[in-house]
This record gives structure tokens, C-alpha cells and sequence, in this order.
């Protein structure tokens, strides 16, 4: 492959991912190599991403008088659906509910909010639990020490987790 | 006159038959296809065994790092098909804890603190994935019969499984001759040496195993606690990809053997993560991806920096596992396996649309 340059449909199907694996990882090596083929490249990506955002912004333009006609059985609506809304017996209870719903939201989801993080652990406990399920020649009755989800328990694991950690944990494994 | 010539001839082809044959160089072994073929079908029966054989025994696991090793040592009771239980004996720390597994569920006993943490892991519940998988390690190793051996005071078949692309050894299996168990294992790393051995010190196939070892009800005082349940991986890849809710992207280079094996979605605190599963029958890569810009939080470990591919990457090494972390096009990438560094390196870099 090194030697010889994909063609453009070739370089187009691997934008959209449409080869087989053996053929993709050739192109991906020839386009580390040779810098004709990884400006065709890049400009068949260029010219993706135009027609996907083109596509997402292209919509049909109805006629004003019928443009006209919707927004005004809208505002009509809306009219009639705020009048029932701000009686007293629905306004207070519905006021109170969102006023608890905000506070109880802005407590559990602020730390998160402001730095989402996924645990290593986490990662290194789902990969061991997909080796035990994938490789044949693991000892399935092993068991995963794994804790990450329970928050009470990640944040306090038990000695045999660490150990486990530390020394190989999935006996006849890996 | 010609009879003592024909004499002397016949004396001298004898003497030339006589000389030794220079020594030829040591070949690397070969196996026949019969050969092969016993080695696959022992292999086969091996992964089966436990679904048929009963045990009590103690096992000891050691993994090697880049500076030292470490060790764990269990007794073992195993009921097939699918009941077992760790007691720990050493590390100190982790003394009287122990681990009964029924079917996919294990119940962590922690003695230290009066708990047990019930963990799910759909495990091989489908065969097919079995052997497909059983397919793909075929299609990827070599596996050769070596010398028998003992272990545990069994008769034990060895197996060495060579990878077919760099020819190097990547694990050697001592298979019970009789029961077919696995009795020993050894995973190798690139340069040949050890990475971890897994190796039955006491075994005794029995039928009676007190059913009271595998009691999972909480003993008086101790609590329950819900681990992580995971998710059953999937075959149906695009699919999964698909409902991933954002713009997946994966590798473009895997290493020589290795094909994508599955995925899943799953949703911890709220980010919801793609895993894609790449192997090649004996060796497993995953890989995480996530568009809530949530970064892999290292805690106490201390990730060392890298860069490749323009991308400010971590990683932290966790005995042969390696984990790789960087951001990409607004996705936040993890890349965890029992690979070398640099293949790590080299996959994600190909991680690109």
C-alpha cells in the first residue's frame, strides 16, 4: 500500500469508514507516509464536515401568511395555557416544587458539574471485567474486586481489593 | 582383482556412511499438524474443566512489575459447574477476607469491616462469544505441546501459546493431564520475561464440598453493599456506536491479530461512556470514550505525561496493564491494556476520524 496510492473513492470510503480493518489500517499507514494522499485526505474530511453542517443547516421556508397563521394560534395558546397557570392554587405549589427541585439539583450535581471525572480505577476494573468475559482462557469463577460504583465502598476499599490491586487478583486471569 | 576393489569401495562408503553429519543448527520447534491439532484440542478441553471438575486446593498468584513483585495466596474450594470460593491467606492485609462466586455474582466477605459487597459480572454466559473467541486465539497463537511437567503433584501437559506474527511466546499453560484443569499459568511480556504466574501449590479433586462454604446470607453485624455491576458486553457494534449519542471514534492501526470484539454503553455518574473491546485471543485492549469532558481522574496514582499525535497524554501503569488518557475533537479517550507502551501509543495515536 505504501507504494501504491489510494484512489479517491478508496480515501472517501475510509473517511466514512466503509473498509475492512486490514484495509483501513494500510490507508492509515500510508497516509503517515505520504503527504499527497494525506492532503486529499484531509480535504475529503474538509469537505465532509461542509455538506454535514450544510445538511444540518438546510430547512424548508414555509410561506409567511401560513408562518403568520401558526405563530398566531401559538401566542393565542400560550395566552390561555399562562392565565391557567398563574392561579394561585397552581402558581404556589408549582413555584414551591421548582424551587426544590432547583436547590436539591444545584446540591447533588454542582461538584461534578464543575469537574466531571471518570476514576482510573474505574477503567482498569471494567477492562479487567471484559478479559474475563472475551478470553477463553480465563478462570471465570475468578472473582472481580471491583468497587467503583458503590461511592460508599470506592471511597473506603476493603484490604483485599488492595491486594488484589496490587498483586495479580484474577488467579488463573491472565 | 575387481572383488578387492569393490571390496576397498564398499569399505570406504561404509567409513563415509559412519562419519557423523555436522550437527545441524537447533531449529525452532515445529509442531506437526497432528500435533497442533492435540495441543488445540487439549486447549479446548481445559477451558471446559471447570464446569466439570470439582476441587479443593491452594493457589498462588505472583505478577512481576518493572521493579519488584508481588504475591497473593488462596485456599480454594471449587463445586462445578460454577460455585467457588477464595479464602485469602496472605497478604496480611488481606487475611480471612474472602470471595464466594456463584455463577456471574461474587460476594466480597470483608472481615476487616464487617461488610460484603455483592459484585455482578455477566460472565460467559454465552457460548457463542466463547468460541468465537476460542477462534480468534487460534487464528492468532500457535499453540505447542511442550515437555510434561509437575504441579501440585499432578501430571500436567504444558502448552505454549506463540503468537504466529512476532513468533514470540505469550503464555504457557501446565493442563492436569487427567482432569484437563489448568493447573499452572505464565503470561510472558515482549522482551521473554515473566509478567505473572498463576500456580496451584495443594490440589484434591472431590466431590464433597460442605454446600456451607458457599453461604452467602450476611453473617450477624454485617452489612451489604452494592458494587459495580457490569454491563454485558455487546457484538452488535454498530449498533451500541451508534446509540452512543455523540461522534464515535476509534482506532485506525490495531496491533498485528487484534479485531474489535465488542462494546457497551454504560452511564457512571451521569457521563455516558462507550467501551470498545479489541483482542487478539490472548491479549485484550479497551478502549473509553466520552463527550461530557470528563478526564480520567488518577487520584493517588502519579501519571506520568506523554505526547503523541499533537495530544498531551497520561498514563499510569498498574502491573502489566497499562492505562493511556488523553482529549481529542472534544471526546475524552482511555485507552487501558496489557500491551507495551509504545503499541498503546500507537493505537491511540490512530484514534482519528
Amino acid at each position: 500500500m505504501t507504494s501504491q496510492h489510494p484512489s479517491t473513492d478508496r480515501i472517501v470510503d475510509y473517511v466514512h469508514r466503509e473498509l475492512s480493518p486490514t484495509e483501513d489500517a494500510a490507508l492509515f499507514a500510508h497516509f503517515a507516509e505520504c503527504l499527497h494522499c494525506r492532503a486529499e485526505y484531509d480535504a475529503e474530511l474538509r469537505l465532509t464536515a461542509a455538506l454535514q453542517s450544510a445538511a444540518a443547516a438546510e430547512s424548508l421556508d414555509l410561506p409567511s401568511a401560513v408562518k403568520a397563521e401558526v405563530w398566531s394560534r401559538i401566542r393565542s395558546r400560550e395566552a390561555r395555557g399562562w392565565n391557567f397557570f398563574l392561579r394561585p392554587l397552581i402558581a404556589v405549589p408549582v413555584a414551591v416544587a421548582v424551587a426544590l427541585a432547583a436547590f436539591f439539583a444545584v446540591q447533588t450535581n454542582s461538584p461534578m458539574m464543575a469537574h466531571p471525572m471518570v476514576g482510573a480505577q474505574y477503567y482498569f476494573d471494567v477492562h479487567s471485567a471484559a478479559t474475563r468475559q472475551e478470553n477463553p482462557l480465563t478462570d471465570r469463577s475468578a472473582p472481580v474486586l471491583n468497587v467503583t460504583e458503590a461511592s460508599e465502598v470506592s471511597s473506603n476499599p476493603s484490604p483485599l481489593v488492595d491486594a488484589a490491586r496490587a498483586a495479580a487478583g484474577d488467579d488463573l486471569g491472565r | 582383482m575387481i572383488s578387492a576393489v569393490r571390496l576397498s569401495i564398499a569399505v570406504l562408503a561404509l567409513a563415509i556412511a559412519s562419519v557423523p553429519a555436522p550437527a545441524a543448527p537447533n531449529p525452532a520447534p515445529t509442531p506437526t499438524p497432528s500435533a497442533e491439532r492435540a495441543a488445540q484440542d487439549m486447549l479446548r478441553a481445559c477451558i471446559d474443566a471447570p464446569k466439570i471438575v470439582s476441587y479443593i486446593g491452594e493457589i498462588q498468584t505472583t505478577r512481576w512489575g518493572p521493579n519488584g513483585a508481588s504475591a497473593m495466596l488462596a485456599r480454594i474450594e471449587h463445586e462445578a459447574p460454577d460455585r467457588t470460593r477464595r479464602l485469602y491467606v496472605a497478604p496480611e492485609s488481606a487475611y480471612g477476607d474472602y470471595v464466594v462466586t456463584i455463577g456471574t455474582t461474587s460476594y466480597e466477605f470483608d472481615t476487616k469491616r464487617n461488610r460484603i459487597v455483592e459484585t455482578q459480572n455477566p460472565v460467559l454466559s454465552s457460548q457463542v462469544a466463547l468460541n468465537d473467541n476460542f477462534a480468534l486465539l487460534i487464528a492468532n497463537y500457535r499453540p505447542v505441546l511442550g515437555p510434561n511437567d509437575m504441579v501440585a503433584g499432578r501430571q500436567a501437559a504444558t502448552v505454549s501459546l506463540v503468537n504466529k506474527f512476532t513468533g514470540l511466546r505469550a503464555m504457557r499453560i501446565w493442563i492436569d493431564r487427567q482432569t484437563k484443569l489448568i493447573l499452572a499459568k505464565e503470561t510472558y511480556r515482549p522482551n521473554g520475561a515473566v509478567a505473572t504466574r498463576v500456580r496451584f501449590d495443594d490440589i484434591r479433586y472431590t466431590n464433597e464440598i460442605p454446600p456451607g462454604l458457599f453461604a452467602t446470607s450476611p453473617p450477624s453485624g454485617y452489612t451489604i453493599v452494592l458494587g459495580y455491576r457490569f454491563s454485558t458486553l455487546s457484538t452488535d457494534i454498530d449498533k451500541t456506536t451508534h446509540s452512543a449519542g455523540f461522534e464515535v471514534l476509534g482506532p485506525r492501526f490495531l496491533p498485528d491479530g487484534f479485531s474489535i470484539l465488542s462494546a457497551d454503553i454504560s452511564d457512571l455518574n451521569g457521563i455516558r461512556t462507550l467501551h470498545l473491546v479489541y483482542s487478539d485471543g490472548i491479549r485484550m485492549v479497551s478502549l473509553f470514550e466520552n463527550a461530557s469532558g470528563a478526564a480520567a481522574d488518577f487520584g493517588s496514582a502519579r501519571p506520568v505525561g506523554t505526547r503523541f499525535a499533537n495530544h498531551d497524554a497520561q498514563y499510569v501503569k498498574q502491573g502489566p496493564t497499562t492505562l493511556l488518557a488523553w482529549r481529542d475533537r472534544g471526546l475524552s479517550f482511555a485507552l487501558v491494556g496489557d500491551l507495551d507502551l509504545s503499541e498503546l501509543v500507537a493505537i491511540g495515536a490512530s484514534v482519528a476520524p
